[in-house]
């Protein structure tokens, strides 16, 4: 109740308010992710309270998330990455003149998988957390190392480069003190670097910066592109969503889990979902000829899968996807620190957290209604004058939170390298994962290795942190293992 | 902007060597091997091994022939297609050296107009949007959440221009 009552305040809920407009508008322009849209957010945040921030963040997530079907459906550009698994379905549906239920389904699906990742969220987290309670420094250890890991593992495209991604958001995260010796490190004699490179500018940088220059390469001719009819929203969908009751179940269940794996996100989950509905369904040829059932369950996967990447992120402080390194920041920066001491000091403002996650995923439904019925006038605002905007939002953003100018420098350097890095094949998911994970691996390491007068055995003595090495190097050494036993069988074949 | 991946694999490689460089100055702790230089050490390590296998896999892929070390997702030549990056970064660049001189409310709005008119085109609405959103900004994280923007040359109005 004190949690309720925490969140049932003007602040929060005009906080809350806000945010859903904002993530609903950012996430239904096309090119726009839910990411960016939390990057430009972060440092309002760090001037409000816990609660009203978090809930801010939290439902900003659900509500980009969800627009991102918006373009999908009548343009056939996804919004958001998460939404691309079944932009042709729901499109082909809207060229059918199917667009309202396309766009309905998705709507009541995405909010049953958020509600659904939510419970899961309100109920897993705190027993998680009573588990993780008898962890030492060796199972954070491996937990982040596995964090890092399966954030290679199932980064699109290819590994080494994913693997560089990774490198490069540790390396980032090393400049300055080092956390056990308080040695500088990498700061070249100025001071300014000696705190670090700020993990908000270089966020806004990675995220929406790099946005900016791509849409600078090729900006268009302005005009806003022609946007598909939308007949009768919610005609027939609560028949269908009657129908597909399983598969929708299915997705939840689907996205929560993809969800709390770390490196995998909403993206992965909704395409998963719709690979697993079409092998189920008894029509499976009908799949991306515009059939509603592609649409249901993976929609309500990829909101699901919020609430999954929030149970590691919270107990273990080990995020899901981006957006979860995104809000483990925003946690770490109100003193939420998460772990599973969160929930004895500060349990109250983690369930608060919690319910306003359920109750955005609630408020999908009419603010997303709102959001299809004027997406026409949010795509008629020109990319031209959008973008310059964004610059000057970037600028502030990075600005506010240290209060220096070298905070727009940074946030220029990692716009750049977001720019480089997406052009050029190397994902950004893996270096934000590194810039927040850095910490929690070295700190670790090194107290353990303190601990133990050097000796590595140490990280194999206790047996979860032996069952995570074992998952790790399992993770590490495995595929490569099969490649080359497939590739000398191959060869074996051929002579 | 993509360049050919066997600039990327050689950049990698040498970004990595340089991490291995610098971490080799840094101290060792007292008591243990591992000091502040161990987790750079191995970075760099996994940098220069990414970026080997980067190359080779180029190599391997298209048996080192390169058709262009260089190219962009735009109809336009290279050198045009890269300009408004350029201009994106000298107006950052030029916030960053005047805005503590000139302050805000004039940096804003000259960098925001200066990137709205290189996209647009349209004098009199780039200045009103450039203006009405510099103040607005400037009245959110100002007035609002008490970010302290610089004044500048306009430090003798401030009490004038804050409301």
């Amino acid at each position: 109740m004190d949690a309720l009552a925490l969140l049932l305040t003007p602040t929060t809920l005009g906080v809350m308010l806000a945010c859903a407009l904002y993530g609903l508008v950012i996430g239904a322009i096309p090119g726009f992710s839910a990411a960016m849209a939390v990057a430009l957010m972060v440092p309002v945040s760090y001037f409000l309270d816990p609660v009203p921030a978090l809930a801010g963040v939290v439902t900003l997530c659900a509500m980009g998330i969800f627009s991102g079907d918006i373009p999908g459906a009548l343009l056939r550009i996804p919004g958001t990455p998460a939404s691309a698994a079944y932009v042709d379905e729901s499109y082909r549906m809207t060229q059918q003149g199917q667009a309202g239920l396309a766009l309905g389904t998705g709507l009541i699906c995405s909010s049953l998988g958020g509600i659904f990742g939510s419970i899961v969220l309100i109920f897993a987290a705190p027993s998680l957390g009573n588990l993780a309670l008898q962890f030492s420094s060796i199972e954070y250890f491996w937990l982040a190392c596995l964090g890092l890991t399966a954030a290679i593992a199932v980064s699109h495209g290819s590994p080494a480069k994913g693997l560089v991604s990774l490198s490069l958001g540790l390396l980032i995260a090393m400049v300055g003190l080092d956390p056990v010796s308080g040695q500088p490190r990498f700061t070249f004699g100025t001071e300014y670097l000696s705190g670090g490179l700020g993990f908000i500018p270089v966020l806004i940088g990675l995220f929406a910066l790099s946005e900016v220059f791509r849409f600078a390469l090729s900006p268009g001719n302005g005009k806003p592109p022609s946007v598909g009819k939308l007949h009768g929203l919610f005609r027939g969908v609560l028949t269908e969503v009657k129908r597909m009751g399983f598969q929708i179940l299915q997705g939840c269940g689907i996205g929560t889990l993809i969800g709390a794996i770390p490196g995998a996100g909403a993206d992965i989950a909704s395409y998963i979902a719709y690979a697993s509905t079409k092998k189920q369904s008894r029509h499976p040829e009908k799949f991306g000829t515009g059939i509603v059932d592609g649409v249901a369950s993976a929609s309500a996967a990829n909101n699901a899968s919020i609430g999954g990447a929030l149970v590691p992120a919270t107990v273990f402080g080990i995020p899901g996807d981006s957006l979860t390194a995104v809000i483990i920041g925003v946690l770490y920066m109100k003193g939420l620190n998460p772990g599973p001491t969160v929930f004895l000091t500060q349990g109250e403002l983690i369930t608060a957290v919690f319910l306003a996650f359920l109750m955005a995923n609630i408020l999908i439904v009419p603010f997303g209604y709102l959001a299809i019925r004027v997406f026409r006038h949010i795509l008629a605002v020109p990319r031209t004058i959008l973008m310059p905007l964004i610059v000057a939002a970037c600028i502030i953003g990075s600005f506010a939170v240290e209060n220096t100018v070298f905070a727009v420098m940074t946030m220029l350097c990692a716009g750049i390298l977001g720019f480089f890095m997406e052009e050029n094949g190397f994902p950004l998911a893996p270096a934000i994962l590194g810039v927040v994970l850095a910490p929690v691996v070295e700190d670790n390491f090194l107290n353990t290795l303190v601990k133990s007068n050097g000796d590595l055995l140490i990280f194999f003595s206790r047996p979860i942190a032996l069952g995570l090495a074992i998952i790790t190097i399992a993770i590490w050494l495995v595929p490569p293992l099969i490649a080359l036993l497939r590739r000398s069988a191959s060869k074996v074949r051929s002579t | 902007m993509k360049f050919d991946d066997s600039i990327n694999g050689l950049l990698i490689i040498c970004l990595g060597g340089a991490v291995i460089f610098l971490a080799q100055q840094l101290p060792t702790l007292q008591f243990i091997d591992y000091g502040p230089g161990f987790m750079p050490t191995l970075i760099g390590i996994l940098l220069v091994i990414c970026g080997l296998s980067v190359l080779a896999k180029r190599i391997a892929l298209n048996e080192g022939k390169v058709s262009t070390w260089l190219r962009i997702d735009s109809d336009q030549s290279l050198s045009r297609a890269l300009l408004p990056i350029g201009f994106v970064i000298i107006a950052i660049l030029f916030y960053i050296f005047t805005v503590n001189v000139l302050g805000f409310l004039i940096t804003m709005p000259v960098t925001l107009f200066s990137l709205l008119f290189y996209f647009n085109r349209r004098p009199g609405r780039d200045i009103a949007i450039a203006v009405i959103g510099s103040v607005a900004f400037h009245s959110f994280f100002y007035q609002l959440m008490s970010v302290q923007l610089p004044w500048g040359l306009l430090t003798p109005f401030a009490g004038v221009l804050t409301w």
